[in-house]
């Protein structure tokens, strides 16, 4: 690409005045407005009724709402697990492939095609296959451990294990996207830097830490925050896994929203949760945002 | 390379593939043995003997089908409505420095990070007050903008990546500004096109929220929630719930192997050019 795209020059029929880009993006910007903004308002609208009229009633209610302090605590706690164990997963497996082709090893196309195959599986899908293998009695994982000598785990009814089981369960499904982006980083770096690097006698180690990491820094940092961000967006799997429970030990923000407004019908309280959870989220994109230098996303 | 380096690599790929892979083996496995195989304990690991029968049976006597189909409409009409509305939009921002559209493009990258589940409740209220609640259109609407902004921006990106020069060309030939768009630069677009349908597909197959609580209709029920439906407070046949989840995935899992290098650009696109 010799120059910028969208910089038009002097004189240039870019720069011309025209009405066409205006249109181009009229179908959008309507589509965005009625579908996006509208329900974003008419929801903190929402969360100031009470009653009948407005009010702030809702928001005092979250103040004394044990479940909605509780819902913050897993949120919290949900984000990070699933962040780190989400990170490592995929940069472990992005290395054993990099390393794998590196050395040609037999079969590393096949295993890198497999393994973006969990994305091809519906969220729903995973977390039954998961719910099935998973059930204390019958289920195929413990009958697996009881040969290590495990007794029967309650995977998802235990609260001690539930909310970490949820989230084994979503990297599952997801860490793939991470891999491949990860994989993709690494191959940003010019393969030039690591010769010199073998030239001056730098160990694999050393050629990581000064060589790779350097290189994807940026990559990774912002994989880091949007990883962040999407955790908010987690509902289908852990709701069908446990619905919340064992005694809300993996009800997040998200699905105590969904139990208010569908469950117990209170759609004005769920707004004020939901507009908490869309300042918490707001708090996170404007890290993003101002980011130096961001990217796209995927 | 050293052969205990490489016997350990092929351990960790050997083991990490069978994590992976585990649960779609059991799932196949669920469907495709006898019931009685199925509901003995301890479990077998490998396939004694096989059997349709309980395919059959999901296939013939419950709504799978009749929820998948509902599904492509709602994919396929997500898939349609997003490429009509993020096509002209990236083309515009890619070509045209405006104001407008560095707005937009922040207004996108808002929308991308808003969870579904701020949007679930104003949305069931606006479908429910328009009466479009209980029908497909309501799944398609808000499943594009779920998808919407992922689609905009990869569009975006690849836009600029032709070449102005092509079209300074074409304006030389006596092109005019809309026909730029249709003839020159649209065609060239086609492998981003496939990858923004693919990804859009996948997202409103796989979306369940929505379709959870704006259709309550069966007949009009999409594939997640007719099989989630199936998992019983006290009694579940796993069978049956394997059953109608392998019907459910053989469209994503066939279009996961035909279009496999749509996919990964569609992922990696914008992080890592």
């Amino acid at each position: 690409m010799a120059r910028k795209a969208g910089s038009p020059a002097e004189g240039d029929w870019l720069s011309e005045r025209t009405l066409v880009p205006y249109m181009l993006d009229v179908p959008i910007v309507l589509t965005l407005i009625v579908l996006f903004v509208y329900p974003v308002v008419y929801g903190v609208y929402g969360s100031f009724i009470a009653g009948g009229e407005l009010s702030l009633k809702n928001y005092e209610r979250l103040w004394s709402d044990g479940n909605f302090r509780n819902s913050l605590y897993v949120t919290f706690l949900y984000v990070v697990v699933y962040t780190v164990g989400i990170m490592t997963t995929g940069f472990v497996t992005a290395m054993v492939i990099d390393v794998g082709e590196e050395s040609k090893m037999p079969g590393v196309g096949i295993f890198s095609s497999l393994l973006t195959l969990p994305y091809a599986i519906p969220d729903v899908v995973g977390a039954l296959v998961w719910l099935w293998m998973l059930n204390p009695k019958v289920g195929v994982v413990n009958y697996l451990l009881s040969f290590l000598g495990s007794g029967g785990v309650q995977w998802l009814t235990d609260r001690h294990y539930a909310l970490l089981s949820v989230i084994m369960v979503e990297i599952w499904r997801l860490f793939p996207m991470h891999t491949l982006i990860i994989l993709a980083a690494f191959r940003t770096v010019p393969r030039s830097l690591y010769e010199a690097a073998e030239l001056e006698g730098a160990t694999p180690l050393q050629q990581f830490i000064y060589v790779t990491y350097p290189g994807i820094r940026n990559i990774i940092r912002f994989l880091l925050l949007l990883t962040v961000v999407w955790s908010f967006k987690r509902f289908t799997m852990s709701w069908l896994l446990t619905q919340g429970g064992p005694m809300h030990a993996t009800e997040t923000m998200a699905i105590l929203i969904f139990k208010e407004a569908f469950m117990f019908f209170n759609r004005p309280y769920a707004s004020a949760i939901a507009a908490i959870l869309l300042v918490m989220v707001g708090v996170v994109a404007a890290l993003y945002m101002s980011m130096p230098g961001k990217r796209g996303e995927p | 390379m050293f052969a205990a380096r490489k016997a350990a690599l092929a351990t960790w790929f050997v083991l990490l593939g069978l994590v992976i892979l585990f649960p779609v083996y059991w799932m196949l496995l669920t469907v495709f043995q006898p019931a009685e195989q199925v509901m003995s304990y301890p479990p077998s690991m490998f396939f004694r003997s096989f059997s349709w029968n309980k395919l059959l049976e999901v296939v013939t006597k419950t709504g799978v089908l009749k929820w998948t189909f509902n599904s492509i409409v709602t994919a396929l009409g997500t898939v349609f409505l997003s490429l009509v509305v993020s096509v002209p939009a990236a083309y515009s921002i890619a070509r045209y420095k405006l104001r407008v559209n560095a707005l937009l493009l922040f207004l996108i990258l808002i929308t991308q990070m808003i969870p579904p589940s701020i949007m679930v409740v104003p949305l069931f209220e606006i479908f429910v007050g328009a009466g479009l609640n209980n029908r497909l259109l309501s799944l398609i609407l808000a499943n594009t903008i779920l998808s919407l902004p992922i689609g905009t921006w990869i569009l975006t990106g690849f836009f600029e990546n032709i070449p102005r020069e092509i079209e300074e060309a074409a304006i030389v030939d006596g092109a005019t500004r809309t026909m730029l768009f249709y003839r020159i630069s649209l065609p060239l677009t086609y492998p981003a096109l496939v990858t923004v349908s693919i990804l859009t597909f996948f997202d409103a197959w796989n979306e369940y929220m929505y379709a959870y609580t704006f259709v309550s209709d069966q007949s009009k029920w999409v594939g997640t929630v007719g099989i989630a439906s199936f998992m019983g407070q006290f009694l579940t046949d796993w069978q049956q719930v394997m059953g109608s989840s392998f019907v459910f995935s053989i469209i994503p899992m066939a279009l996961y192997i035909l279009l496999r290098k749509y996919i990964v650009r569609g992922v990696t696109e914008g992080f890592a050019k």
